[in-house]
């Protein structure tokens, strides 16, 4: 406490990364699970139309992540097999608690929204398919197929209440998140009321730049033509959602540095060693600091830039975004263990390859929701616009 | 309200999965879960149910076979050094109905004597704690393995 | 229904206890300093020669060496009819380690963990302090030499069974709880392996089981506790540094040390109320 020069003492427990790389992996697909969703409400509720090209793809977006979001939790877990416990016995003094109920009711108005929202096009493959498949979409579209215009504005109308739902919802999913680290007292890296304020903006930052890239490539290989407006939309959003994560995530570091409290004596020879190329370097530097030029470069420049330039620039710009979510992540999930308890000295963390939970099998986990992605791009048309949603609100504007 | 047939069927499917999903989760609840506070009240049974290995009582259970070791031992510098300390884990040695089932375990080595006597500077100087290795240098000695016990009887170490 | 009433009746009863828990966090700065005071003369005798302060007389309180019957049988055990309690006397520690190797040997520890340790402290002249626990203090301490080493001591270290725990506040499963006799306790059939209770443990005395792979910490060795013995650590240790008492007991000798001698606590700023007391600290021990 008074002139520690000397750390190197761990408690003899404490020598073990416990929340390993599935523990980094959990938020930032539920963060990605909720940024999606947020930019596809910009549309469904806010009537932002420039995003009505991408609307339907973030929905899915969404939903693809959101269906593997237990994954890394389950695999990371002691014993995956009483997992359910969580909501057969839930303990609702634990923030951890709510889990079940968070992310099931959230599955549900992702579902319930997908299917208004495709509910048309659903109908229109059962009527033109025969067979088996045929048999497959009568079942989803629940074996109505009415779409007249009472009912089409009844699901106009459904859509905009579960959207309007589902932000809340989204922001409770991952602020939750964020709360877990926050609450917890006996860390002072993790304990800060801004923790869920951080992950949420980073969340909407990743799930942005995750969108820029995937409709980018899609429309890349598909031949198709990028919509420049929902693009520069889409990099005006992204900008000013980093500057606030940044903000926040420097005006946390800022505040413990100047209260130069008792957690700064561990957190500087954190953030000057363990984190230096993580969080200075990457994060900060490399994930922060570029894509916030290369994006100021697009939004204020936007009339002088060819698009070509003006694309690829907010593309390396969300490259390098969704590589600073991952950073943060990592920082606050491992950096928050890679000290002691005993606030005197410092573990390490390498994950292997081959492990349990390690970079092999967080990959395959990484690669899981574009597959489900892909399914669902192949049966439900996406980038057809074939839904009329956004008849009902143009006049207003 | 024909037009909204479809909602009605999404929402009676909704109710029917959820209604299902609570009615079987219910049935996993476990049977004292909740009687005490909010985890399962058997627990405490279980956990009284571990069986000892390590001795209960300091002396009494030893004195029944071995009068004269235990008895030396309670008039010794030792007596506060429970008998475990240095002889291995009593149901090694003693089965539950008090029948001899192998050779008692003992720790002679001088790093078990190290643990207490090596002299440190955090220990207490009322202790008894010598440098081991000056120490044996004094007595002309080397450093094996029981090499404490060969003068110091470890039941009455020092000699009155 | 009358589970419930006994509980509140037991919160009544228990009044007293907490209420020294409370005192003694609140006044831990205050207490701190007086025994800060204390090392300061206890440095002084030591360079004088006279060093009778640390272990005073070894079977004052600890180890009585005609040991009864216990108190009580498994039978006759009802949980709420006491209230457990654990006595550090630090300034007796003499760093053998016996405590830990009873504690491996009771409980059947895994290797590189501990449910209990011992931690060795040099505080050196305005450099802060060197501490080390190899193996938790398993095989007791090696002899070093530091320069200009003003005072050193042994802090043993175990669960603290707070009565406000962040570990079972934060247990989704209901997994770990406090149990009526004031036990933190964890039922390893429900625990799901989440170690969102080993972050929480401001006192690291939790760690995920390697083989079982669920969370894992000293119990006060309940299954010893309600047979009427005392918990392994206490059994082993020599010079009655670790003491164990019911605090339900008028009589209870540590009972009476806790509301008569002043008392403190490890990291009493994160108020969890521990129920493991320390007779000397020092503020360098967190």
């Amino acid at each position: 406490m008074h002139g520690n020069e000397i750390m190197n003492f761990l408690f003899p427990n404490d020598f073990h990364v416990d929340w390993s790389l599935m523990v980094v992996l959990y938020p930032y697909i539920t963060g990605l699970v909720a940024g999606a969703f947020i930019v596809s409400s910009l549309y469904h509720v806010f009537n932002r139309d420039e995003f009505k090209p991408i609307a339907r793809f973030a929905l899915l977006t969404s939903l693809a992540f959101m269906l593997f979001a237990t994954v890394p939790l389950l695999n990371h877990l002691g014993h995956p097999e009483r997992a359910m416990s969580i909501i057969i016995t839930p303990n609702f003094s634990s923030a951890m608690a709510g889990f079940g109920i968070l992310y099931a009711g959230y599955l549900v108005i992702l579902i319930i929204e997908v299917w208004l929202v495709y509910r048309v096009d659903i109908i229109e493959s059962a009527r033109n398919t025969t067979g088996f498949k045929r048999l497959f979409f009568k079942t989803l579209a629940l074996g109505v197929y009415n779409t007249s215009k009472e009912a089409l504005d009844l699901d106009r109308k459904l859509i905009k209440i579960f959207a309007a739902i589902g932000i809340p919802a989204a922001c409770m999913l991952h602020g939750y998140v964020g709360f877990l680290f926050g609450a917890i007292k006996a860390n002072p890296w993790w304990s800060t009321p801004l923790m869920p304020i951080i992950f949420l903006f980073s969340a909407v930052v990743s799930g942005i730049a995750l969108l820029v890239i995937m409709y980018q490539v899609i429309m890349k290989y598909s031949g198709w033509i990028i919509d420049q407006k929902c693009l520069a939309s889409l990099a005006r959003w992204l900008w000013l959602f980093l500057i606030m994560t940044v903000t926040l995530e420097v005006l946390e570091i800022i505040s413990l540095s100047y209260k130069q409290a008792e957690e700064w004596e561990i957190i500087k020879p954190l953030l000057s060693n363990q984190l230096s190329i993580s969080f200075i370097g990457i994060q900060m530097i490399m994930g922060s600091l570029i894509p916030f030029i290369l994006l100021m470069v697009v939004v204020i420049l936007d009339k002088f830039l060819h698009e070509r330039v003006r694309n690829t620039l907010t593309f390396i710009a969300a490259l390098l975004l969704m590589m600073q979510v991952f950073a943060m992540r990592w920082n606050v999930v491992i950096g928050g263990q890679t000290f002691s308890k005993s606030m005197r000295g410092f573990k390490e963390y390498i994950p292997h390859f081959f492990e349990k939970e390690g970079v092999g099998a967080s990959i395959i986990i990484m690669i899981l929701p574009f597959i489900a992605l892909t399914i669902m791009l192949k049966i439900l048309p996406t980038f057809k616009n074939v839904f009329p949603v956004d008849t009902g609100d143009d006049n207003k504007k | 309200m024909r037009y909204a047939k479809h909602i009605f069927r999404l929402a009676l499917l909704l109710i029917f999965v959820i209604s299902t999903i609570i009615i079987v989760l219910r049935l996993f609840v476990p049977d004292s879960f909740g009687k005490y506070g909010n985890y399962r009240a058997d627990n405490l049974k279980e956990q009284m149910e571990i069986p000892m290995i390590w001795q209960g009582t300091r002396n009494d259970s030893c004195i029944v076979c071995h009068k004269q070791n235990t008895n030396k031992k309670i008039y010794s510098k030792h007596k506060n050094v429970p008998c475990m300390n240095c002889h291995g884990p009593i149901t090694e040695h003693v089965s539950r109905d008090n029948k001899k089932i192998a050779v008692m375990p003992a720790l002679k080595s001088w790093k078990n004597c190290a643990r207490c006597h090596q002299k440190l500077v955090a220990r207490a100087h009322v202790l008894p704690q010598v440098d081991i290795v000056d120490h044996l240098k004094d007595q002309g000695t080397s450093l094996e393995e029981n090499v404490c016990i060969q003068c110091h009887n470890p039941h009455s170490p020092k000699p009155e | 229904m009358d589970d419930n009433k006994e509980i509140k009746d037991k919160e009544k009863s228990m009044t007293r206890s907490e209420f020294l828990a409370y005192m003694s966090a609140s006044f831990t700065f205050m207490v701190g300093s007086s025994i800060f005071g204390r090392f300061v003369t206890e440095a002084e005798a030591k360079a004088a020669g006279k060093d009778n302060t640390k272990v005073e007389k070894k079977d004052s309180s600890g180890g009585s060496n005609t040991d009864t019957k216990p108190k009580h049988t498994e039978q006759d055990y009802d949980p709420f009819n006491h209230a457990w309690i654990y006595l550090i006397d630090t300034n007796k520690c003499i760093g053998c380690g016996m405590c830990v190797r009873a504690c491996k040997i009771e409980n059947k520890v895994p290797d590189k963990f501990n449910r209990t340790w011992v931690e060795r402290y040099h505080i050196l002249e305005g450099r802060g302090a060197l501490i080390d626990s190899p193996e938790g203090g398993l095989n007791g301490f090696q002899p070093e030499s530091y320069s200009k080493v003003t005072k050193t001591f042994f802090i043993p270290k175990i669960c603290n069974h707070c009565k406000k725990s962040p570990c079972s506040q934060v247990c989704p499963v209901g997994a770990s709880y406090f149990s009526p006799d004031q036990v933190q306790l964890i039922d390893q059939k429900r625990c799901i392996g989440c170690g969102y209770c080993i972050q929480a443990c401001p006192y690291s005395s939790r760690f995920m089981h390697p083989d079982k792979h669920v969370a894992d910490k000293c119990f006060w060795c309940y299954h010893r506790i309600t047979k009427g013995y005392d918990p392994a650590c206490v059994h082993a240790c020599p010079t009655g540094t670790r003491k164990f008492g019911d605090m339900t007991k008028p009589d209870d000798p540590i009972r009476m040390i806790i509301s008569t001698e002043r008392v403190q606590v490890l990291r009493p700023e994160m108020l969890t109320i521990p129920q493991v007391k320390y007779l000397g600290l020092d503020m360098e021990v967190r």
